[in-house]
């Protein structure tokens, strides 16, 4: 069964009767596969990786090259390269790493 | 000049029309607002650029054009690192966050730690959401009042209280999607009046290979001279621990607000990706208007807070001066309404409808609205009393700190077990809240009260680690994701004759059946 255009939230249906907050948010977790949309731990390790990395391109390259010149369009390139490695990240980590072709689309 | 007088000068106008614009792009939002989920989360209804903008001016407040623009005043190097944290704050955000949230898409933060862990956990969430909440929105409240106090000489606590009154009433009024409209103009205003800025004074007064020559500016202020790690005020350990003192507030439900709001899944990674791009001009651009603001203000600004504002009123063109001023407001308002609406939503949601389960939609739409003004007449309070934007933030950051661990656990660690994850943030919450107001002589060292932080962090992130491992997960949760078919609700259901085990296929079953229509 394809599970093309579902919807992308799960929506769950609250007990009618007049429950205590515990008990409700109990309700809710049994309703929900929630491990199941944990990112992986490659997804993890990567994101994580990537966060420090850009950290060192930032803290060090970005200053030395920034305030050597001060320019402005370094800044823009910089910004630009970022968005490059971020389409990257998706495209190559997290689309196949977490199923993301089951929750993109339009109104999902 | 009487406060009338002060605002029928050509600045004052243009603020005046601006704030106006303001209040009423904010009740086209009424119009869309019709319950509870559309003044939460716009029922996820964003497109990218609206949630591009929204997602910005969670960040883009005070202290991007404020603080920033002072530090660099300070030391141009300085300036710049100080920035850079913030767009690795929002890469946590686009890569883990977003894509976890977005999927459960829960009304409030609270409502997934409760769904990740349990109820306890849910409970800690909403607490450390009011109470950190309270001064990250006060200090945008005073950050309000320091822009109209430079520019219009009228008294300070006069000027915070203004700021209060107009973001709480375009906020309560509009909802998540007068928010979405009036950031989206605010932070157009506010790209357009800093860069304008930096634009103009370069033409001015001539670009930074001029600069240098000018006796105001201390030998290495355009060197990246960044002392060694023992160096706490200005060295590696400083930027190290603003990445994660600007993380430490990811746990607020504003995040959760926009992550469910976005319409989709690209919409909700790209969103705070552009988020991490800007602030990587913004290492260019307030740093530089500090340098502007040391050249032409001098060295003797007592509170470097000011320098935006007055180096607008002091060098630029009354016009121009005023749609700074516009913009200096643009920018605190944007974050003003995030931290207004993301507590007090939380509020209503999981204080009130958890346990009023029979309110109608419009009881609870009427409760959002009386808690988000009760919610900003607290946080004015707190603002009247601290009055110093960087004090406000970091003191309530520095408890943020130790929720760190358990917001990535809960995200990305399947054996983070609910005990750990609700003692982690208890215990390393305490630690730092505690250190924070008392603990500053226990240390045989001077350093800034922020780095306290580190403490709860260090004692959260062990707690975490060591009480999960000890705690057995149940079979439940080893259901296995790695398969060519997944299998369970996330696909709509798979087939049976994937190779599941008997449990595996009743876990399915079970998760296939559990899919309905939302009863709220």
């Amino acid at each position: 069964m394809s599970n093309k255009g579902m919807k992308e939230v799960i929506d769950v249906e609250r007990d009618e009767q007049n429950v205590g907050y515990f008990e409700y948010m109990q309700e809710l977790k049994e309703q929900i596969p929630v491990d199941q949309y944990i990112v992986t731990p490659r997804t993890s390790i990567l994101a994580l990786a990537s966060m420090a990395g850009v950290s060192v391109v930032a803290f060090v390259l970005y200053a030395f090259t920034m305030f050597r010149f001060f320019s402005f369009t370094v800044a823009i390139v910089y910004g630009l390269l970022f968005l490059g490695f971020a389409k990257v990240f998706y495209d190559r980590v997290l689309y196949p790493e977490e199923n993301l072709a089951d929750w993109e689309g339009g109104d999902q | 000049m009487s406060v009338v007088d002060e605002f029928l000068t050509t600045e004052g106008i243009i603020v005046l029309v601006y704030i106006i614009g303001i209040f009423l792009i904010g009740l086209l939002g009424a119009r869309r607002t019709k319950n509870f989920r559309d003044y939460v989360t716009t029922s996820s209804s964003l497109g990218l650029v609206l949630l591009a903008g929204t997602t910005l001016a969670t960040q883009w407040g005070g202290i991007t054009l404020l603080g920033i623009v002072g530090f660099g005043y300070q030391d141009l190097y300085y300036g710049s690192l100080y920035s850079l944290g913030a767009a690795i704050r929002f890469m946590f955000w686009a890569f883990l966050l977003a894509i976890v949230i977005r999927k459960v898409n829960p009304f409030t933060i609270s409502e997934w730690f409760g769904l990740r862990f349990d109820g306890k956990n849910a409970v800690v969430m909403t607490i450390m959401n009011l109470i950190v909440g309270l001064g990250l929105l006060g200090s945008q409240f005073v950050a309000f009042g320091t822009v109209i106090t430079v520019f219009f000489d009228v008294p300070f606590e006069t000027s915070i209280v203004a700021g209060a009154v107009i973001v709480t009433a375009y906020t309560i009024i509009g909802g998540m999607w007068g928010i979405a409209y009036t950031d989206f103009i605010q932070v157009a205003i506010t790209a357009a009046g800093a860069f304008g800025m930096v634009a103009w004074l370069s033409f001015d007064r001539g670009g930074f290979s001029e600069l240098r020559t000018e006796a105001v500016y201390p030998a290495e202020y355009f060197d990246p001279n960044v002392l060694p790690i023992g160096d706490l005020n200005m060295g590696w350990l400083f930027f190290l621990t603003l990445i994660f003192l600007w993380s430490a507030d990811l746990f607020m439900n504003q995040f959760t607000q926009r992550i469910s709001s976005a319409r989709n899944m690209r919409i909700v990674y790209w969103a705070p990706v552009f988020g991490a791009m800007s602030y990587l001009i913004v290492a260019y651009v307030s740093p530089a208007i500090g340098a502007y603001g040391r050249l032409i203000l001098g060295e003797g600004i007592e509170n470097p807070d000011f320098v935006f504002p007055e180096l607008a009123a002091e060098a630029l063109p009354i016009w121009i001066a005023g749609i700074i001023a516009a913009a200096l407001l643009a920018v605190v308002m944007s974050s003003g309404d995030a931290y207004l609406l993301g507590p007090s939503a939380l509020a209503a949601n999981d204080l009130y409808r958890a346990y009023n389960p029979a309110a109608s939609e419009r009881q609870v739409l009427i409760v959002g609205r009386l808690v988000t003004l009760a919610y900003a007449g607290i946080a004015l309070a707190s603002a009247l009393f601290f009055q110093t934007i960087i004090d406000l933030i970091l003191a309530y950051l520095t408890i943020g700190f130790a929720v760190i661990p358990a917001l990535w656990a809960s995200l990305a660690w399947r054996k983070a077990s609910s005990n750990a994850a609700f003692a982690s943030m208890v215990v390393g919450g305490a630690t730092n809240a505690g250190l924070f107001l008392f603990g500053q002589g226990l240390f045989p060292w001077e350093m800034p009260p922020y780095y306290v932080g580190w403490v709860g962090f260090f004692i959260a992130l062990i707690i975490l680690i060591g009480l999960s491992l000890i705690e057995d997960r149940p079979a439940i949760d080893a259901v296995s994701r790695g398969s060519d078919d997944p299998a369970v609700a996330t696909d709509g259901g798979a087939t049976t004759d994937t190779g599941e085990t008997a449990s595996e296929a009743a876990l399915a079953d079970k998760a296939r059946s559990m899919i309905k229509t939302v009863q709220y």
